[in-house]
């Protein structure tokens, strides 16, 4: 997959046509499209060609749990053209888009659902809007990610890996924690593969960074509060946390422009931004929550050493005596 | 439902099959199809996982296992009254920034264990106003004993853009910061004195060298809860070369209380701008505003922290106007 050219304009057609639409209209799925059915699916594909010879390939994975729908929606309707767009300007070459929706294996009834990796428009439209909105999750405060997870590291095939040593990227959005476990039965029931053990989130993650730089973007600071620590053991500086939802696609397209190297840092990204017409206040949020994994980078593991603030002060013990 | 599940590549139909099946039959197309007996080791993760750990640091780098993880040191960022705070960096990919807070003095130990309680209280509480001030105050991560000598070390989050001290800053402003400015700093000390307070903590020890000011933005932490106890608990320690930023109350014995926590980030306030030892300030600090610091420096009038930050907000607005983006600059940021 991944044929075809990505157009701006057929997009913002496409989305301009749902400004007033309610989101069912949008999202008419009532359960989950035959073909994003993961069962028994052996590779999804990103492939290079003759229009796109340096495929990029960006997975998102979305949650679609009640607490996180917003997010496909604002997708749908307006951020997507928007996230493309902004990767155009940081020119990121020829990414190719994948869309998975992610719910709760202990009580959905599509807890992951799989598109293809696009190019055009049309196409990651389409995947995006065939993905069943559920609305579901458990309660139990975690869900399927780790599912996810496990599905990309094994079941896609990426050319910008095989063919250039280079990670793909994945953007997952959540405001749970993952299951610390994997069931071999959920994957033999929703995959079909046939495990011999369980695995855990962490076994998952270290096979998932070998072909992808995934990033985790928690859209609700009050939610990041609980969350937040976990999910930077497993990802550590690749957490995002957003004010909103409204921001995710900018911090999606921010963290992959930085990690391209498409911009050389927060300031180039903010001028990108800015020209691409985003509110200035979206920019500025933007910028926030990246900073964090911009420093990071920046400084690199052997980095500039913070300034030593001086010498110990003189304290008297008042405990103990 | 089928144990197994596999696509016909004739026609692409699900073919059901049972579990020890060699060979099905597709029900759509009735093609016969051998069925792969590949099982996914969960060996290849196991080993995957083990070499993501245990990958190798870069050369000559000093490595640090906390938390059962191996940590790369980095450059010592902080040399505080009982600790020396380095920053590490999760040795796997993707790593993670974060500060190694080593105990100096066995003696001390009290003191932060002190901090390690204090921190993780405020992490875990739901009450007002913390969410928000997540990345002004320090975020545990672990504490336990080195390995081998036994002393308690703590790893906290990492926050970018908080590397300079109100102590830096008037090192580098003799003469002090803008009036103006110091209206957003004091404003975001009682933030966090306000959500800290009614989270049922006392500081105790909000001095210069506990306060970090944001790079570029209208940014405070507060730091150094070794000192943070309940109301009316008793202070652990003093600071000594500082003795003047704690309410006389509090040197002759008196137990903690919020409204001492306000009269210190008055004090701390007056410090950076430009306040001389027998605490007058510069001729350039409007009176209202002045007014107010000495008034909370002294323990009089309004010693609520919230209410106070309201109060600086309208003297603020009094003297300058609308709030306006001032951030601090000078040369070592």
């Amino acid at each position: 997959m991944g044929y075809g050219n990505y157009s701006s304009e057929a997009h913002d057609a496409i989305v301009r046509t749902r400004a007033a639409a309610p989101g069912e209209e949008v999202f008419q799925q009532r359960t989950c499209h035959a073909l994003m059915n993961p069962k028994g699916v052996r590779m999804r594909e990103s492939r290079d060609s003759e229009a796109h010879p340096e495929s990029l390939s960006i997975a998102f994975a979305l949650d679609v749990t009640g607490s996180m729908g917003k997010i496909p929606r604002l997708l749908a309707e307006r951020e997507l053209p928007r996230f493309m767009r902004v990767l155009g300007d940081c020119r990121v070459r020829d990414p190719q888009i994948l869309f998975c929706a992610v719910g709760d294996a202990t009580s959905d009834r599509a807890p992951l659902q799989v598109g293809q990796f696009e190019s055009t428009a049309e196409l990651m439209d389409q995947w995006l809007t065939w993905s069943y909105l559920e609305g579901g999750g458990g309660g139990t405060g975690q869900e399927s990610y780790e599912l996810a997870l496990y599905f990309l590291a094994l079941h896609t095939e990426m050319d910008c890996v095989a063919k250039r040593h280079k990670r793909g990227y994945l953007v997952m959005t959540g405001d749970e924690l993952p299951y610390p476990t994997l069931s071999r039965h959920v994957v033999e029931a929703v995959i079909g593969d046939r495990l011999d053990d369980d695995l855990k989130v962490e076994e998952i993650v270290a096979e998932l960074q070998k072909t992808y730089a995934p990033f985790f973007i928690i859209p609700d600071r009050d939610r990041a509060r609980k969350i937040e620590r976990r999910w930077r053991d497993l990802l550590g500086d690749h957490v995002i946390c957003t004010q909103g939802p409204e921001d995710v696609c900018y911090a999606a397209a921010g963290a992959v422009s930085l990690c391209e190297g498409a911009v050389s840092g927060l300031d180039e990204l903010d001028r990108v931004l800015r020209g691409a017409g985003v509110e200035p206040d979206e920019v500025s949020r933007t910028v926030q929550a990246l900073r964090p994994l911009a420093e990071a980078r920046r400084r690199g593991p052997t980095g500039t050493p913070h300034r030593t603030t001086g010498l110990p002060h003189a304290l008297k013990r008042l405990f103990g005596r | 439902m089928p144990e197994r599940v596999h696509k016909c590549p004739n026609c692409g139909a699900v073919v059901d099959a049972s579990r020890f099946a060699r060979v099905a039959t597709c029900a759509y197309c009735n093609a016969t199809v051998h069925l792969d007996e590949a099982v996914v080791s969960a060996a290849r993760f196991r080993a995957s996982h083990a070499a993501w750990r245990n990958s190798d640091p870069p050369l000559g780098a000093e490595t640090v296992v906390a938390g059962g993880e191996a940590w790369i040191r980095l450059a010592p960022v902080a040399r505080g009254e009982i600790s020396d705070v380095f920053q590490v960096v999760r040795q796997r990919w993707p790593g993670e920034r974060a500060l190694l807070k080593v105990l100096r003095n066995r003696d001390d130990a009290p003191l932060f264990e002190q901090e390690w309680r204090a921190l993780t209280r405020l992490a875990e509480c739901d009450g007002p106003g913390l969410p928000i001030l997540r990345n002004r105050l320090p975020q545990p991560i672990v504490c336990e004993p080195h390995p081998s000598s036994g002393w308690p070390r703590m790893l906290l989050g990492w926050s970018p853009g908080f590397e300079h001290t109100f102590e830096d800053v008037r090192g580098a402003l003799p003469s002090g910061v803008e009036a103006r400015a110091a209206v957003w700093m004091w404003r975001r000390v009682l933030e966090i004195l306000s959500a800290v307070h009614r989270n049922g903590l006392v500081h105790g020890a909000v001095l210069p060298q506990h306060l970090l000011v944001e790079r570029g933005e209208h940014g405070v932490r507060l730091v150094g809860f070794s000192c943070a106890n309940e109301p009316d608990a008793a202070l652990l320690a003093v600071c000594l070369p500082y003795e003047r930023f704690y309410p006389r109350a509090m040197l002759d014995g008196a137990r903690l209380r919020p409204e001492y926590d306000v009269a210190m980030s008055a004090r701390a306030i007056l410090f950076v701008l430009g306040a001389r030892d027998d605490g007058r300030l510069p001729s350039g600090v409007p009176a209202p505003l002045a007014a107010l610091l000495e008034s909370a420096a002294d323990g009089r009038g309004e010693l609520d922290a919230w209410a106070l930050r309201e109060r600086v907000g309208a003297v603020g607005r009094q003297v300058f106007g609308g709030p306006t983006f001032c951030p601090l600059e000078f040369a070592s940021m």
